[in-house]
Order: C-alpha cells, then sequence, then structure tokens
C-alpha cells in the first residue's frame, strides 16, 4: 500500500512537471515579430522647440524602454516615425546606458501644440515598419 | 518391536569387501530418467543413491526409484572381475501424470493472472516512460527556444525561432498526450495484475508432486567425526 502511494505521487509529481507550456504563448512579445501582440513598446519622452538658423523646429523624443527591447542588444534600431502631418522619418535609435534605446525625430514647426507620433519597427527585408502604435504629447 | 533395526559400522563394511574381493563383479545401472536422480535398492539390503556399485559374484536383484516413476525391480548377474552394465526402462507414474496435467493446468491460470497482464503493465510502463522522456526532451528545446526567441535582434531569427518553438511545442504536447494515456492504461494494467494475481493466488494452489523415496524408512545415514553408520530396517 505504501510502494503504491509512493508511486502514485512519483507519478503524480512527474505529471505536473509535464504540463501546458505556458512560456509559449509568450513567444510573439518580440518587436520584430510580424505577429507582435504585445503592449505599446516606445513611449514619448518629450516634445519641445529649438531654433537652428533662424528656423524654428520641434524636437520629438521616444524611448524603447529595456523591458521591449530584444535580450541579445543590437547597437541601433531602426524606427520609422509619423508623426502629424509631417512626412514620415526613419531614425535608427541607440542604446543607452541603462539597456534602453533612445531616439527623436525633428520637424519644422508648424505651430501646432499637440504632436501624435505613430511609430514601427522599420524591417530592411520588408522595406516598411511593422506594430506601429501611436502615443501624443503636448509641446 | 515392530521394527527390528541392525546398524553396520564403517570398519566392517570395510573388511567384509575387502575379504571378498576376489569374488566380486561390478553392476552399473542406466536408469533412463529425465530428473537425473534415482535410488536403488539391491536384494533388499544395499542402498545406493549412484549408478555403480561392486557385489559379490551371482544372481541379484534391484529396486530402481526415481521421484515420478513406477519403482522397477530387474534382476541382473555379476560375474567374478567383469562390469555388468544393467539398462532400466523407468515408466512414468499415473501419479506423475497427473500432477503433470495440473500442473500444466495450474501454470496456464498463473501466464493468464500474471504473466499477461504483468507483460501489458510492463509494456505500457516502458512507453509511457520512453514518451515522458521524450517530452521533457522537447519541453527542454521548446524553453530553450523560447528564451532564444526573447533575444532574437531581426526579423529572421524571430521566424527561425517562431516556428522552431511551434514544431518543438506541437510534438511535446503530443508526446504529452502520449504519456498520459499509457501512463493511465500502465496504472489500469497494474490494478488488472494485482487483482488477477491476488484472485489466483487465492483461488489455486500449486500441485506438488510426491518425491517422497519409498525406501526412506528402511534406511538411515549417521555421520559423526569419529563414527560412520548405517542404520536398516526390516519391516
Amino acid at each position: 500500500m505504501k510502494r503504491l502511494l509512493i508511486a502514485f505521487i512519483g507519478v503524480a509529481f512527474l505529471s505536473s512537471c509535464l504540463k501546458k507550456l505556458p512560456e509559449v504563448e509568450s513567444a510573439n512579445t518580440n518587436i520584430f515579430d510580424t505577429a507582435y501582440a504585445g503592449e505599446r513598446w516606445f513611449v514619448v519622452e518629450d516634445v519641445y522647440l529649438y531654433t537652428t538658423n533662424n528656423t524654428q523646429y520641434v524636437e520629438v523624443e521616444y524611448k524603447i524602454p529595456q523591458s521591449f527591447a530584444p535580450d541579445l542588444s543590437p547597437t541601433g534600431i531602426m524606427v520609422e516615425g509619423n508623426c502629424n502631418d509631417y512626412d514620415s522619418q526613419l531614425d535608427s535609435a541607440i542604446i543607452g546606458s541603462d539597456g534602453s534605446y533612445y531616439g527623436g525625430f525633428n520637424y519644422q514647426y508648424d505651430g501646432s501644440t499637440n504632436f501624435c507620433l505613430e511609430a514601427g519597427v522599420f524591417i530592411r527585408e520588408l522595406d516598411y515598419s511593422i506594430n506601429k502604435f501611436t502615443e501624443c504629447a503636448d509641446l | 518391536m515392530y521394527l527390528r533395526t541392525t546398524l553396520f559400522a564403517l570398519f566392517s563394511i570395510l573388511s567384509i569387501s575387502s575379504f571378498s574381493q576376489a569374488n566380486t563383479g561390478t553392476v552399473k545401472f542406466l536408469v533412463e530418467v529425465d530428473n537425473g536422480y534415482f535410488e536403488i535398492l539391491i536384494d533388499d539390503t544395499l542402498y545406493l543413491k549412484n549408478y555403480k556399485t561392486t557385489l559379490e559374484a551371482g544372481e541379484h536383484s534391484a529396486k530402481i526409484w526415481s521421484p515420478g516413476y513406477i519403482t522397477t525391480q530387474v534382476s541382473f548377474e555379476v560375474k567374478a572381475n567383469e562390469t555388468v552394465e544393467k539398462f532400466v526402462e523407468m515408466g512414468i507414474s499415473n501419479e506423475r501424470q497427473v500432477y503433470e496435467r495440473e500442473y500444466k493446468d495450474y501454470r496456464m491460470k498463473f501466464h493468464k493472472s500474471l504473466t499477461i497482464p504483468g507483460t501489458v503493465t510492463l509494456a505500457t510502463a516502458l512507453t509511457s516512460g520512453t514518451f515522458m522522456i521524450l517530452a521533457y526532451d522537447r519541453k527542454i528545446q521548446t524553453l530553450k527556444d523560447v528564451d532564444l526567441y526573447h533575444a532574437a535582434p531581426d526579423l529572421q531569427q524571430v521566424e527561425l525561432y517562431k516556428s522552431r518553438i511551434a514544431l518543438n511545442n506541437t510534438k511535446y504536447n503530443r508526446y504529452r498526450a502520449a504519456y498520459y494515456i499509457t501512463g493511465g492504461l500502465s496504472v489500469l494494467s497494474l490494478a488488472t495484475t494485482i487483482y488477477t494475481y491476488t484472485k489466483f493466488k487465492k483461488n489455486n494452489i500449486e500441485p506438488v508432486l510426491n518425491s517422497e523415496s519409498p525406501f526412506k524408512d528402511r534406511f538411515s545415514l549417521r555421520v559423526s567425526p569419529v563414527s560412520f553408520g548405517l542404520t536398516y530396517k526390516i519391516g
């Protein structure tokens, strides 16, 4: 009886180790994945004005937090940004000391006070961006 | 007393045999038995458990017994300084025939109650174990690929690891299901084996062939560091 009980516990223990793998369900949160199912992977850090050669520009700075960056950190991540009615731009976000990536888009200032940045990860092989999200910020 | 016992000391046997050596011959018994064991009683006085002995020349008779065989009586003549070979054909006893039939039935029931369900249990347990090992292997591979997926810094690697994850996870789930099915069958057949064997033990007794020698009450052997004695009972 004791042996049967031990055998039953052993089988139950082994069975518990062969459960469905929830980790597989999370294998869609890499920002380079065309079937990305994670949250918005960037945040608009700052929007500010600056002047160069008497022309006013607006800088929209963004950040890709470390938690959204791949574990094997590349030196740069190509990001395509569309802001308000401006033409789209490509930017290479550079890794910071904290493991997050930083970048920004600059546009000639058109008097707007609210800027909505739609950013996507640009894939050279596909020649288009994937995983586009939008975040708005005030000047 | 109903039985009269006589003790022969070893030294007296030795002296008698040396005295009568000139008028003796040897007899070899060739006994056809399948168990390799037999006992011979010669002239109702000499009890042998080997096939060869020396006797005085003349006519002798012997009774040969082996477990499962009919005790057979033979007569033979020993000639001085010669070796006689006596072939003894033994008939199988009715008791043994009954025993063999009963034992065959017993073994058949034993196989049905233990060997067959036990083999099924073992086979399903081994199959289940194999599937478990295979499932573990796929699990490790899948989790490794999940880590590589999260580390992948470009689309190509992401696609590669995703396809590997999908493949290994499918196989993992398949092996896992097979493990549970065969594991369940294994537990079921184990329970069946225990049930059938318990029932078998309860309802069946292993038949035993009576292998008691008919000569056993006639002789007894005593051996000590200082003496050797053979007791023969007449009665």
